[in-house]
């Protein structure tokens, strides 16, 4: 049978526009005599949230150092052979980055500066003059196609056209990001409250081929500016130290400092929620007291986050700023081993997506180290599986032609309609009233339950028919992945009874090292998501209690 | 107090229009915000049929919001309008590297 949709075959697909995605493609492509297609669902630079990011890229030390804080900042819930591969490798991996021609700037003895706009402007110009790499540029990734227990590629909807495709390749990267930007109403993910699409649509792809999951529990929370209303910012490093007060003016954290990761840590955010919740709110950060920040580096983009933040007026440094609180980072994500490979033969995961790197809480400037080591790595594995495949993948027919189906049944009037903003309004809001940072088994149980309704309200989605940059269409079919990225949270969040990192239980207060080193595992089986559990492997170091 | 933006939008979608043109779009504006924050605000309350690239790095890092703003060259993001004000907003460049309404091929 002919398919009705154009075929494009490769080695190895990668998906995902970002520092992560990057790098893979430049990495693959090195070994030569593979063809290699990088897939973004925007133009390279202006998509994902590396271009969003102040670029620290942070080191502990020494590897044995790094690797303590990172485990004992993660509550032991961290893959820790990831760990001290990532802990030993991150020199060799910065030292690649300065091959790109990008001025690397050292910040004290525990991180640099990799410049991000700097990076994703010589990755994009490297792709470009790298023969064997394929970019795809506004190109949405739809879902992976699996043929005999192995990836064989993805379909793809080209956002310029609206035309549908199918892409076969041998081996498949992951590097789409993050989760943290659209399942929950205040997010540290969208600058000025405009997309960042970090939608954890990769992660729900690889859930519905088969792969695995591992702790989607955790999700880092931030404190975030209140004002303007509609404009809410991105994190800025002033923010790290505070102090934060309460409306009385009292120290909401004297200790803010002892916390590993800071303002950034689980301790803090709970202490603000917490004050917030017995009516010691609006909290602010307030640093009008505190010494004025000296940049002890030039950096940028830096200076430019700087100067924005004088011209909003939102400078602690000159007022107190309300402060509330929004998702961050995805610790939870795909599973995968040091060599970035997922529980699916031909998948590879990079960057936020892949899960098990920072257990449970991420700290500052490690999501930069993640980016690049394994968006490295991956670049590096995918190209050896894919050099070891004999046979070009076959996507199977039928498959395809479901998905085509799938993408453009949104076209098509409803018969009861309900539209994208209702429908996302509605799953922000289970998520911020029971997936939040306190959460307890009634309200989880309620979340899964509201979620499992909108699932059945996804079929519903109408959008308007046209197909050239359809914004809403594209959205459609990653909010259908959302909801199944939403799911595995709640679920995930049901079954871990204890309190360990950011996920915190009412009802389960205390972190229960006797019976909870444990991870989260969702699997898509049959059509249901399943959660189990397995033990974390503390085979370098364990908690003393 | 006027509580509207006025925003002039070009719209032309090759697949369908037979020439480009203008659509006019009163807007909610209880604050100053930015052009981007007001395209987005139409395009989800009012116009789903409007198309311009959304994302938004927040930092000028990204050139990805790039638009003709009152016929210069802004960053959509960092341009803001008051209440009471009226904008034109057309592509960057047009009809060279033009996709649809707003959005542009925007790099070589």
């Amino acid at each position: 049978m002919r398919a009705d949709y154009p075929v494009k075959k490769c080695d190895v697909l990668i998906i995902g526009g970002g520092g992560a995605g990057g790098l893979a493609a430049v990495e693959a492509a090195k070994s030569g005599g593979l063809k290699i297609v990088l897939a973004s669902k925007g133009p390279i630079g202006q998509s994902g949230l590396t271009p969003t990011a102040n670029g620290g890229t942070a080191f502990h030390g020494s590897p044995q150092d790094t690797f303590r804080d990172m485990i004992t900042g993660g509550r032991y819930l961290n893959d820790q052979r990831i760990v001290w591969f990532m802990a030993n490798e991150i020199y060799n991996a910065i030292e690649k980055i300065k091959d790109l021609d990008i001025a690397i700037t050292r910040i004290r003895d525990i991180s640099v500066c990799v410049p991000s706009d700097v990076l994703m402007e010589r990755l994009r110009k490297a792709i470009l003059q790298t023969p064997n790499i394929d970019l795809l540029e506004d190109v949405l990734v739809t879902r992976l196609i699996v043929t005999d227990g192995r990836i064989s590629g993805a379909t793809a909807l080209n956002a310029r056209t609206g035309e549908f495709s199918c892409i076969t390749a041998k081996a498949v990267v992951l590097a789409t990001g993050g989760l943290a930007g659209e399942l929950w109403t205040h997010t540290s993910n969208n600058p000025f409250g405009i997309t960042t699409d970090s939608s954890g649509a990769g992660h729900g792809m690889a859930h519905l081929a088969g792969a695995e999951l591992i702790d989607m529990e955790m999700v880092q929370f931030v404190p975030l500016p209140a004002n303007p209303q509609c404009l809410h910012l991105r994190y800025f490093p002033d923010f790290w130290t505070g102090p934060y007060l309460n409306r009385k003016g009292e120290n909401i954290d004297p200790n803010l400092d002892s916390h590993k990761g800071r303002s950034y840590s689980h301790q803090f955010i709970q202490n603000l929620c917490r004050e917030i919740e017995t009516g010691n709110g609006p909290v602010y950060v307030d640093k009008r007291d505190s010494a004025p920040f000296v940049p002890t580096v030039k950096i940028k983009s830096w200076g430019r986050r700087r100067k924005l933040i004088k011209k909003l007026n939102i400078d602690p440094h000159e007022n107190k700023i309300e402060i509330i609180i929004g998702a961050h980072f995805g610790m939870g994500g795909v599973r995968a081993n040091e060599k970035t490979e997922t529980s699916l033969a031909g998948l590879f995961a990079a960057g936020e997506m892949m899960g098990g790197v920072h257990g449970g809480l991420r700290m500052p400037g490690f999501s930069f180290s993640q980016m690049i080591v394994f968006g490295l790595e991956a670049g590096k594995q995918a190209a050896l599986y894919a050099a070891g495949q004999q046979d070009d993948p076959i996507a199977d027919d039928s498959l395809v032609e479901i998905e085509k189906q799938n993408v453009f049944q949104y076209l098509q009037a409803k018969e009861k309609p309900v539209t994208l903003v209702e429908l996302k309004k509605q799953l922000n809001r289970i998520m911020d009233d029971a997936v939040f940072v306190f959460r307890d088994k009634a309200g989880l149980e309620h979340a899964c339950g509201a979620i499992g309704e909108i699932k059945k309200k996804v079929s519903r989605l109408s959008v308007p028919g046209f197909k050239r940059f359809n914004l809403d269409w594209s959205r459609a079919i990653e909010f259908s992945l959302m909801v199944a990225v939403a799911e595995s949270i709640a679920h995930s969040a049901l079954v871990r009874e204890e309190s360990r990192g950011f996920h915190y239980r009412r009802d389960f207060p205390d972190e229960d090292n006797a019976n909870w080193l444990r991870h989260t595992i969702a699997r898509h089986d049959a059509g249901q998501l399943k959660i189990e559990t397995c033990p974390v492997e503390l085979d370098r170091l364990a908690p003393e209690d | 107090m006027e509580k509207y933006v006025n925003v002039n939008i070009f719209r032309y979608d090759p697949d369908t229009d037979d020439a480009p043109y203008f659509k006019s779009y009163q807007v909610m504006a209880p604050e100053e915000a930015s052009v981007l924050v007001f395209l987005d605000r139409i395009q989800k309350e009012q116009d789903q049929t409007l198309s311009f690239r959304s994302y938004c790095c927040g930092l000028q890092n990204c050139q990805s919001c790039r638009m003709k703003i009152n016929q210069k060259p802004l960053f959509a993001c960092l341009t803001i309008i008051k209440p009471g004000e009226e904008i034109t907003v057309e592509p960057l460049s047009f009809p060279d590297r033009h996709i649809k309404d707003l959005v542009v091929d925007a790099k070589e």
